[in-house]
Formats: structure tokens, sequence, C-alpha cells
């Protein structure tokens, strides 16, 4: 596989970096984490990355990870974030909990979110669950994004968080069946193995927000995978939003595939021009 | 944000057996160069857990080579503390033969009595020691260290410098295992970039104990110089972090 022409940029954008570009974090979450207490995770502490860094979010609290009653927690959220302009809210559903899609439908249709979230390794399902034609029925019938995280945090750091990462074979099983599904993969720490499926889905993507290396990950991946199908997401507050941001901005990727990266490949996504952009 | 003064405590080269990556070394001249890097320590992993005498010796002899041929490398020798002897004799070869700058021992239980003549060679000479050390609570490797092998053995040799990679892992447990120890520095290098990390380890440990690595090449040099420069800390800490202990360190 070659580079992709154009991908990689020699010049020197130093002068270029006192103005952050606009950006769009696919994988921000809200709440209290309940395994660690995180300093500077407030709402507050959100809104000041927001504006410091030019920055939307798209959230989901922790809460509708790990709380039974999964859906009222997104209920409840929806009231706190009503009016925070620079967050989008999802929900997270698990197609396992008897009932859960009927209530998740009516959620659906009464705050019309562009995404949901699921995290199948924390809620003990696989991705071949026999409610998942329905889940995907739902999403594809209202042209939203299903946001499918490998892993949120390292499962090696707690001790009741021995938590595998959600497998190849779930995830190759989604984009073998639902190959037209817009389907964002978040979390993975490694990409070459989902580089054929970003190429062969249309509609299928990945974010940055586990990759930690090689050295110079991005330059290392433009060879590897398809940039037009990566977009920018932190696992804030798990992880620091500027430990993924700054693999981009300081990448010497073009400014073109930079602003891809950081936005347009989210808005191309979710067929909506960013305001941030 | 500007690329702050830098020296990075923590970089690799690797070989396959007994041949080097020369790949891996590329890309981490060009990562330090790029980000114009005053110094870096270069640890040599050749061979898996359990290194042959050989693979030990030539991954020495590539960081040699590679300390000649560019002035930023400060070069730590790598022994394997099972080597009994023969590790002892390839420790003193590379510090008072060829004037490497430190010692790393991966994976091996740090208060092993192996270990002891190991450290108490380096304490003579006064130079730090490097330790592979991280906590998990699944896929521990067998001998691999966690920051309670480092304090017991920083208790036991209160004279050693000695340096605790990535933190231990799990922070919050590392931090807590090293408070007391003031001979005892860490580094926050690896893949792991975590909000909160490096300023809980100021406030426990101080930042005169914190130094920067990155991990080089395996992981990222820029997430982990943002793990410091992102952080809620006093510019003189991240100066400290970045910069002014290592070299106090290595000095």
């Amino acid at each position: 596989m070659t580079r992709p022409e154009g991908a990689v940029s020699r010049r020197d954008h130093s002068s270029d970096r006192h103005k952050p570009q606009p950006a769009i974090d696919v994988a921000a979450w809200v709440g209290n984490y309940p395994f660690r207490g995180i300093i500077n995770s407030t709402l507050d502490d959100l809104r000041g990355k927001a504006e410091a860094l030019n920055m939307r979010f798209v959230v989901a609290s922790f809460d509708s990870l790990f709380h039974e009653n999964n859906l009222d927690a997104f209920e409840r959220w929806q009231e706190t974030l009503a009016g925070e302009g620079h967050l989008e809210h999802w929900p997270v559903a698990n197609p396992d909990q008897p009932g859960q899609l009927r209530y998740l439908e009516k959620l659906l249709d009464r705050h019309q979110p562009r995404g949901l979230r699921l995290l199948p390794n924390y809620h003990a399902y696989r991705l071949w669950h026999p409610e998942m034609d329905r889940l995907m029925a739902m999403a594809a019938e209202r042209g939203m994004i299903v946001q499918i995280f490998q892993r949120i945090a390292d499962e090696r750091w707690h001790w009741m968080l021995k938590m595998p990462a959600v497998s190849r074979e779930d995830v190759d099983h989604v984009t073998s069946r639902y190959t037209d599904a817009r389907v964002i993969v978040s979390g993975c720490a490694e990409l070459a193995w989902i580089a054929p499926r970003l190429r062969e889905c249309p509609h299928f993507y990945a974010d940055i927000s586990r990759i930690r290396g090689p050295v110079l990950a991005l330059e290392h991946y433009a060879a590897i995978v398809p940039l037009e199908k990566m977009v920018f997401g932190s696992l804030w507050p798990i992880q620091m939003i500027e430990a993924s941001l700054w693999q981009i901005t300081w990448s010497q990727l073009t400014e073109q595939t930079k602003a891809d990266l950081l936005y347009g490949n989210f808005a191309r996504l979710t067929g909506v021009v960013a305001a941030a952009a | 944000m500007k690329v702050p003064q830098f020296i990075d405590i923590h970089t690799h080269i690797w070989g396959r057996g007994i041949t080097l990556d020369v790949g891996q070394k590329k890309q981490l001249i060009a990562v330090m160069d790029r980000f114009n890097a005053e110094g870096f320590v270069v640890l040599p992993l050749f061979g898996e857990l359990h290194p042959s005498p050989e693979e030990v010796r030539v991954g020495n002899d590539e960081t040699a080579k590679f300390a000649a041929e560019d002035g930023r490398v400060i070069p730590f020798v790598t022994v394997h503390p099972w080597h009994d002897e023969r590790a002892l004799r390839e420790l003193r070869h590379r510090i008072e033969d060829q004037q490497f700058a430190g010692m790393k021992i991966w994976v091996s239980h740090a208060d092993h009595p192996n270990v002891f003549p190991l450290i108490e060679q380096m304490i003579e000479y006064g130079k730090p020691s490097l330790i592979h050390a991280l906590h998990k609570s699944v896929n521990q490797l067998p001998l691999e260290s966690d920051a309670t092998h480092i304090a017991r053995l920083a208790r036991r040799y209160p004279e050693a410098k000695i340096l605790m990679a990535h933190i231990g892992g799990n922070f919050i447990h590392s931090c807590g295992a090293i408070a007391d120890c003031s001979n005892v520095w860490t580094d926050p290098s690896g893949s792991y970039c975590e909000t909160g990390m490096l300023e809980y380890a100021v406030r426990m440990l101080g930042a005169g104990r914190i130094v920067f690595g990155s991990d080089a090449p395996g992981a990222g040099l820029i997430n982990n110089i943002a793990k410091v420069m992102a952080a809620d800390l006093s510019d003189a800490d991240k100066h400290r972090i970045m910069y002014a202990n290592a070299r106090e360190l290595l000095s």
C-alpha cells in the first residue's frame, strides 16, 4: 500500500498553531466515572475545553453506561444538557436488556439524537445478539450513527474493571452484515485490522481515541488506513483531550487532512456541516 | 503550545533476535529531530522477556554505536539480572569502558537478590537504574515488577538512584507505593494518557521526582509531551519534569 498522495506535508506549520482548528470530539463522556475520581472533569471543565480548544463534543453519560436503567439516565442527562450548544448527547443502548428497544424507540423519536452508543463488553452481549437486527434497523430508519466502543479504558488498571476489548469478530460481524450502516468504531489501539472494512463499507468510520503509537502514528497510518474514514475522539475525561488532538495538529499531514480528521469526516458522515466548522 | 526544551529519559532501539530493527531506529531519530530533543536515553530491547547474554550484548553494542553516531543519545546499559556474574561484567564494561550513563532492567522483580549486586555497583558509580514496572489487575507478566517491588528495593538501598518506568502502570497504586521513597523517580512514558495522572504524581511525589519519558518509537512522542504540557501544573513544574530533573539525575 502506498502513502496517499498529498496526505503528508513537509511544510512547517508552527505559525498556524496559535488559533485552534475547529474540531468535533466524537468520543467524550460526562458524569462521574465510577472507577476513579478524575480531576477537572465537570461540565464546567468541558465548557472550558470547548472554548479553549474551539471544539464540540459528542457525549454520553457514564450513568447511561453503568446504570441498569440506562435509558432513564439518558433522559435525566438530556435535561441537564439542554442548551449546551457545544455538546451533542447520545444514549447508550443495551439490546440485551429485556424491553429496552421499545423504550429506546420512544426515546429516539422524542429526542432525535444523531447517534447511539453500544458497549457490548460492558453489557455482556455479542454483536450478533438477536435484537441487533432490530436496533440497527431503528438506527437506519432514522439515519442515525451507531458507535461501537472497542474499549474506553485499559482493563489492567482497576481490579473491578477486568473488561476485555470488544473482539474483532464482533466488529467484523457488524460491518459484514450491515454494510450500509453508519457506524463508528471507537477506542481501537491499533487500526491495520480494520482498514479493509473501512475501505469497503461506505459509512463505516473509526476514531483515533486510543491510538498512541507507534511514534508519528497518524503519518504511519496514512499508509495503512484511509484517513478520510477516520474521526477525532479523545475519551475525555478518562484520557486527556490534548493527547489525541496534538497527534493530529502536530503531524505533518496536510492542513486539509487535519481539518477532515478534526471535523470534516464526521460532518460528511452525519450529512451536516458542523457549526464549529 | 510550544514544544518545550526536553530530555526524553525512556526510548528504545529494538532487535529482532540479534539484528537491529533499523527502521525503528530511523523513526526514533526522525521524531527527535522534528521535536528538537536536547537528549534522549536509549534503552536497547533485544530478545524477549528472557534475553540471552548474546542478545543483551548485541543490544548494548548497538546502543554504543548509536551514541557514537548521534550526540543526543544517552546510552543506558541493559542487563538481565538472571545472568548473574555475566550481567555484572556487562554492566562494568559498558559503564567503565564506554561511559554509559545508567542501567536498565526490564522484566525482573526489582527486589530479587539477583538484582542486588547490580544495584550495589550502580551505587558505586552514582548513576541511575531504570527499572520497568507495571501494576496490572490482569495479564501481569511473570517476574514483572510493580511499584511495591521498586519500593522494597529502594528501602534496602536508600543511596541508589532508582527510576521506576511507566509511572508503574496504575499511577494511583504506584505513587502510593513509592511516595515515601525519596530515592525513586518515575517517568510517565507509554501509551496511556490519563487525565489527572501528572497532577496526582506531583501531589504525591513532588515535581522533582518525575522525569519526562515517551517510550518511543513504540509509543508516540507528542501524546507523551501532552501528558505534561496539558496537565494542570505550573510552568516551573513542567520545566522540571520535561528537562531539569533529567539533567540533574543524569549529571
